[in-house]
């Protein structure tokens, strides 16, 4: 009789030892998914940073670069037109700061720029993450505007360019 | 019959034991494992942020130079912040050459690296040869002659 109760008493403990067990191998597994969340989390985050940084960039250098946008010039001076483009505007990766490894659309509603290193083909399905801005800009056949006619434009309210909506997008 | 009794109950202890010590050494493993790919994931983070930040300010020197301000002498510093993690401080080395801004952190014996294309336009600044410097030194830029000069 002595014996019996021994045994059971035996039991209940490997039966405690098995639970014990296996709550903390279950708490180890969490541990582990948790961290591998924070992983995934972690490089993504970091991509998305990375993407954002570009395309900032990217989109600042486009609607402010000498390379890029209208100038308004006199005798003596030019003065930069932001967010202007010409028939004769030249868009390269290189200007925007656009790294190899990224792909890049810019279009204009409505209008052709001269030279548009920015024309990779953008299957919104086929990417995972991707920068789009989607703002107004001027145009002009030329680049060059005569200062009277811009201030004209700027003062007097006179539509002479013409508004457009421009699209950029940015990829990996 | 108790002898045996007694016997077998050591064994278990035995057992028991044993068990318990490859547990904890187990778990020490995976545990240090976990640690050690959180940390590198955190080093990863801090690396970004000094590279794009690094970026933003050599851009910046960039705009001033397109802008054409050259009233007074543009002399701009930044100071490369340093890396740290809970279990150390390790040093990290910035490279910026024509082609990339790279930082490179020793962790544990390893080389934990991050690098974005350098975006600076080649024919606004002068680097004839890479900027290698140290997380927690200076990077001071002047425009001269028309170009950004970073050293």
């Amino acid at each position: 009789m002595n014996y019996k109760l021994k045994n059971k008493k035996g039991q209940v403990m490997v039966l405690d030892v098995m639970f014990t067990i296996v709550l903390i191998i279950l708490i180890l597994f969490l541990l582990f998914r948790w961290a591998e969340v924070k992983t995934y989390q972690s490089i993504n985050d970091r991509q998305t940073a990375e993407l954002n940084y570009i395309s900032k960039t990217a989109f600042v250098s486009l609607t402010e670069n000498h390379s890029i946008n209208c100038y308004a010039f006199d005798n003596d001076n030019n003065y930069l037109i932001s967010s202007c483009f010409g028939g004769d505007s030249v868009v390269s990766k290189n200007d925007l700061g656009i790294p190899v490894n990224y792909k890049c659309n810019f279009s204009i509603d409505g209008f052709a720029i001269g030279t548009n290193d920015c024309d990779d083909v953008f299957v919104p399905a086929n990417v995972d993450n991707y920068f789009s801005v989607d703002f107004n800009v001027i145009t002009n056949t030329d680049r060059y505007i005569k200062k009277s006619i811009y201030l004209t434009n700027i003062l007097d309210k006179v539509d002479t360019f013409t508004e457009h909506e421009a699209t950029l997008v940015i990829w990996k | 019959m108790i002898k045996s009794n007694k016997a077998q109950g050591s064994v278990e202890i035995l057992i028991g034991i044993f068990f318990i010590i490859f547990f904890i050494y187990i778990f020490n493993i995976l545990a240090a494992n976990t640690v050690e790919t959180l940390e590198i994931n955190k080093i990863k983070e801090q690396e970004q942020e000094i590279v794009l930040s690094l970026s933003d300010f050599l851009y910046s020197g960039v705009n001033v130079l397109e802008e054409g301000y050259n009233i007074i002498a543009y002399d701009a510093t930044y100071r490369i912040p340093l890396i740290m993690v809970p279990s150390q401080n390790p040093t990290c080395t910035v490279t910026i050459d024509k082609f990339d801004i790279s930082i490179v952190t020793e962790y544990n014996d390893r080389n934990v690296s991050y690098s974005i294309a350098n975006i600076i336009p080649q024919d606004s600044y002068n680097l004839s040869s890479p900027i290698v410097t140290n997380c927690g030194s200076e990077l001071s830029c002047t425009i001269d002659t028309g170009k950004l000069e970073c050293s």
